[in-house]
């Protein structure tokens, strides 16, 4: 059993269905994730730098907490939530400065133990390209699907360590299993503008709609994503253009879930899986 | 440009050296930083430029930039730095002895509606104290 | 006993901060110094006959010295006491000047500083006991370890010098990294053609004996006498037989990648390396035959019409003794694929300079033309990546490779001449071109249309476009601007690293790597061919990256030290070694472990006690072997081990002087 911690775009989005259909799609493939008791923000950035731990502190509280559940992991969703958390978790283990100060203030003793995961990381190494592939049952086979994963996924490649940085491949295996055809394109790897879009609008703008516009040149049908804001400002670059011009952004749950038979076929199967799960000693995950 | 006969006192030095714990002596101005950062265009000092700056001990040019508040620290710079420098870190650095003691920012914020909040607390975070 | 003490002020070197008339003056107040002087330059004619004419007036039978390290100056006046009539280790050096005036700041302090380093020096020459060297004889055969340009250079040296020579390489043939290149910077001489003649040379030489396909398996021994032992691999081949006619290759139905194209191309698995090769007879890959992989096939074996292939063939080892070990084991170049930002091995049109080197080679794989390998079409628009993985901490090696910047303008000028509608552009950090007419050769490669934009590439990635090209990402430092170009090829300048089993290689010969891997010379300067190991001497790459010139000065440099060696036919063994009193010696035998050059073992004496001789183990110093590094003498419990010229009791006689 993971741990899930939700973190509060994601949760204040709930209309968007990203946390519903990463969690049923993970209910049908035999994952079962259950949200801590208690959790708070991460504080959205990494603190980077190096003389303040004060930033550390609701992440490592979050780490800790999952600890003490008991559950095998921390999944979250956002890619905000995974980039502060695994850094964190990657500081709490190196650094003994760290470990002392924040242990002192919180009057815990945490050394960065626990697993952080993402969503695709459990598609990965949870349930395997070859499960996912088994469990289409509509594969996508006349979508071009070019994957954005945006810079907290990415970088820094040593601390957050779930694709190789220059060249990511995880996405494009989900897309490859759901029978489309994965994207290349220039500047894939760019930064979307991030938070400017709160300060330098139009600068978010431009970054955004080079890589809408990098992604629609070769080819892509839809861009997908697991960042929040990556998909805001992606979808936002795009607002003056009319409806047939824009190339949807979705979050990468949506062709997962569309492959999968849809949202009902998904809860059907978690529940068939719950089921099995009570009536059986054995867990799954 | 004349150089000033001022430059960086050796407490700023410090300072900063403290705050990222990098040595920015190391730079050679191959210009990775700047040729991959994203952000370039909107940039009054490139990247290279602000190591380079930091060098010369010229903060107060550092510290007036532009740059400070256009990077993003989506780390492109430092993911590729050949001498291991981070030059989003050096950056964090200027703008966190801005924020913590000067107590002024060059970045009066927007907020857009529906604009998720994970960008709302980043740019508190990185941006106001 | 008589001391003089000299002081030396090197100049204003050592006068400017250390007051060397008190020092004289505080020395020569202690016990049996006679006579104190102070000297502009001691190592001057007039410094030197100031030290004789003072050992002459006054019977001095010990001389301490004050001045710079005595790596700098020992043997000067080790030769004035032999001159003298003195044995030259009763001359002691304090180093006044990289220990004290070069390093401090305060005058009065360092001035004491300089008193107690010579009072010690005083009272450490009171227990000096004169030593000798031992003459050894010497073994006139050497051993050349890699048949490249360096260790044919070599070779042939030393076999027109008269003497023997072993050339041992581990490929099937001779020829290295020079026989891959096309042409060489900056004369454009083909490279075949300027390195085959030397390759038949070496070859053909009466006093050269090849060993291709060879490994060295154990080295033991001490300069003049090592004892060597080869590993020939089985070549499946029996090379008297065999005469080269190919047939068993064009008919080999096994084909791999040629590592000799950067696989560009496929050889079989019975081949020679190349079109030239020396010998010029095929070895079998038993890893990729056929035959060796199932058990069928054999066509080799029938076809050849003398009989040569014999599967059953063993590997050989050959024992040999040598005087002199040559080093020149080359390097390897580093894949690229861990910079991920260049798409190395995601994009098969980002290629090394290695595998565009063999591309532009008439006897490569395209036969000099060149191709994208991704669609086999031409490519227009070429662009250079320099320092790919070299001075790079983050994610390469820190070191500059050295030879890029110019085998990268041979580049694009080879490219301009065959190619004349192709662009270049060359992202560099650096352009270095120290070296006779290289600057000239950078000029030429601008001339001829070579665009180069300072600035690193921060990425490389694909396009997307129906042509399936690479989108450089880089920074123009000249237009201050980012700077994006359409790529049919991109050439990545890897970085040169030592060779895989560098480490083992040093291990058996005993000599050190610095912490790049490349083998260490014995003194940056003055001692660039040395090793700290006797009688094994450096060629080459191995020991840091340079250009053909340069391998090819040092070997010679190399030869000359092995021909020198051979000339004299003896030498002089370090004098400074361990000593065992054999009386104090327990035999225990605690020392044999700790010594770095198994120099000691164990003997037996005969003892007569009370009117009856009996026989005792004690531990016996090969002098030859011992390099006198005292870890025996720091670590015997009877006080029986003592190295020469740093006893225990001189040791402590400078302590007690503090």
């Amino acid at each position: 059993m993971l741990g899930y911690y939700p973190g509060c775009t994601v949760r204040a989005q709930k209309e968007d269905g990203f946390e519903q259909e990463s969690l049923a799609i993970l209910a049908a493939l035999g994952i079962k994730a259950q949200e801590l008791e208690e959790w708070e923000c991460c504080g959205a950035v990494y603190p980077m730098a190096q003389d303040e731990y004060v930033g550390l502190l609701a992440s490592v509280r979050a780490l800790n907490q999952t600890e003490k559940e008991e559950k095998d992991g921390l999944l979250t969703l956002c890619s905000a939530c995974y980039h502060v958390l695994k850094r964190v978790n990657v500081r709490m283990k190196n650094d003994e400065e760290a470990q002392k100060r924040v242990g002192n203030y919180l009057e815990m003793d945490y050394k960065g133990q626990t697993e952080v995961y993402h969503l695709m990381e459990v598609l990965r190494d949870m349930v395997g390209m070859n499960s996912l592939k088994e469990a289409v049952t509509e594969p996508l086979k006349n979508e071009k699907i070019a994957s954005y994963y945006g810079c907290l996924f990415l970088r820094p490649q040593k601390e957050i360590n779930l694709v190789d940085g220059e060249n990511p491949q995880l996405m494009e295996d989900i897309v490859r299993a759901l029978g489309a055809e994965p994207v290349t394109y220039p500047y894939s790897t760019d930064c979307c503008g991030s938070y400017h879009t709160c300060q330098e609008e139009g600068v978010s703008r431009q970054m955004s709609l080079k890589l809408v516009e990098s992604a629609r040149r070769a080819g892509a049908t839809q861009m997908i994503t697991a960042c929040p804001l990556c998909k805001y400002n992606l979808e936002k670059c795009q607002e003056s253009m009319e409806k047939e011009e824009k190339l949807p952004i979705h979050y990468m749950t949506v062709p997962i879930v569309k492959a999968m038979g849809g949202m009902k076929t998904l809860e059907r199967k978690g529940e068939a899986h719950a089921y099995s799960a009570e009536n059986s000693s054995q867990s799954s995950a | 440009m004349r150089i000033p006969q001022k430059t960086a006192a050796s407490h700023q030095r410090e300072e900063l050296a403290d705050i990222i714990r990098k040595d920015v002596r190391d730079c050679y101005q191959c210009m990775k930083c700047s040729s991959g950062c994203p952000f370039a265009e909107e940039m009054d000092y490139m990247p290279h430029q602000m190591m380079w700056l930091t060098n010369l001990g010229l903060y107060e040019k550092i510290l007036n930039s532009k740059s400070l508040w256009i990077c993003a620290s989506c780390l492109a710079c430092s993911s590729r730095c050949p001498r291991d420098i981070e030059p989003a870190k050096v950056m964090e650095g200027f703008r966190a002895m801005i924020l913590r003691e000067r107590g002024r920012t060059n970045v009066s914020p927007v907020i857009p509606k529906g604009v998720p909040r994970q960008a709302v607390i980043a740019n508190m975070r990185k941006f106001r104290r | 006993m008589k001391i003089g003490v000299f002081i030396c002020w090197c100049g204003s070197n050592i006068k400017n901060m250390v007051d060397v008339e008190r020092v004289a003056e505080a020395t020569g107040k202690m016990p049996h110094v006679v006579y104190t002087q102070d000297v502009q330059y001691l190592c001057s004619e007039v410094g030197q006959s100031d030290i004789g004419n003072a050992i002459d007036e006054h019977q001095l039978d010990r001389v301490v010295i004050g001045a710079c390290s005595p790596r700098m100056h020992e043997t000067t006046f080790q030769q004035l006491m032999n001159r003298k009539g003195l044995n030259p280790y009763y001359v002691e050096i304090a180093n006044i000047r990289e220990h004290c005036s070069w390093v401090h700041t305060d005058k009065a302090k360092a001035t004491v500083k300089a008193i107690d380093l010579v009072k010690k020096a005083v009272a450490k020459s009171y227990y000096a006991v004169p030593l000798h060297a031992e003459s050894l004889p010497v073994n006139k055969r050497a051993l050349v370890i890699g048949g490249g340009i360096a260790g044919i250079q070599a070779a042939l040296d030393i076999a027109d010098a008269g003497y023997p020579v072993d050339l041992l390489e581990k490929e099937s043939s001779i020829g290295g990294k020079m026989a891959q290149f096309d042409k060489t910077f900056p004369t454009l001489d083909c490279s075949a053609c300027i390195l085959t003649p030397k390759m038949v040379e070496a070859a053909t030489h009466e006093n050269i004996t090849l060993h291709t396909y060879s490994e060295l398996e154990d080295v033991s021994g001490y300069v003049g006498n090592f004892h060597v032992t080869i590993r020939k691999r089985a070549t499946s081949v029996d090379e008297e037989r065999c005469t080269g006619c190919g047939e068993c290759v064009t008919k080999c139905p096994a084909k791999v990648d040629n590592e000799f194209d950067q696989g560009h191309s496929k050889r079989k698995a019975i081949y020679t390396l190349f079109a030239q090769a020396v010998p010029n007879k095929p070895v079998l890959d038993r890893k990729n035959c056929i035959y060796f992989k199932t058990g069928k096939c054999g066509v080799c074996k029938k076809i050849c019409p003398t009989d040569a292939i014999n599967y059953e063939m063993e590997d050989q080892l050959i024992e040999n003794d040598y005087g002199a070990i040559i080093v020149a084991t080359g390097f390897e170049l580093n894949e690229p694929t861990h910079l991920g930002e260049y798409h190395y091995g995601h994009h098969p049109d980002v290629i090394t300079s290695l595998e565009l080197e063999r591309m532009l080679n008439a006897s490569g794989p395209t036969q000099g033309k060149m191709y994208r390998p991704s669609n086999g079409k031409e490519p227009k628009r070429i662009v250079f990546i320099q320092c790919a993985g070299s001075r790079d901490r983050h994610d390469g090696n820190s070191y500059c490779s050295k030879v890029c910047c110019l085998y990268t303008a041979k580049h694009t000028i080879l490219l301009n001449e065959k190619f004349p509608d192709t662009e270049s552009y060359v992202f560099y950090i650096d352009v270095r071109t120290a070296g006779k007419n290289y600057e000239e050769f950078y000029e030429r490669a601008r001339q001829m249309g070579a665009n180069y934009l300072r600035g690193h590439v921060s990425k490389v990635e694909p396009l997307g476009d129906s042509d399936n090209r690479l989108l450089v990402r880089g920074y123009d430092g000249s237009l201050g601007e980012q700077t994006e170009i359409e790529a049919d090829l991109v050439v990545l300048a890897t970085s040169i690293e030592p060779q895989q089993g560098a480490k083992k290689l040093a291990g058996m010969l005993g000599i050190s790597s610095d912490r790049n891997g490349f083998y260490s010379e014995a003194h940056a300067k003055l001692k660039p061919v040395e090793t700290q190991t006797q009688g094994v001497y450096l060629a080459g790459v191995c020991q840091g990256p340079k250009d053909i010139p340069e391998a090819v000065s040092q070997a010679s440099g190399t030869a000359a030290k092995a021909i020198v060696l051979f000339n004299r036919g003896q030498v002089k063994g370090v004098p400074t070694t361990a000593m065992v009193d054999e009386e104090l010696c327990s035999g225990c035998m605690q020392c044999k472990p700790v010594c770095p050059y198994e120099a000691i073992s164990q003997e037996m004496i005969t003892e007569r006690a009370h009117g009856k001789a009996r026989q005792r183990p004690v531990a016996s110093i090969n002098r030859a072997l011992c390099q006198g590094c005292g870890a025996c003498a720091g670590l015997c419990r009877s006080g029986a081990m003592d190295i020469g010229g740093f006893t225990g009791r001189q040791l402590l006689a400078e302590v007690d002087t503090l």
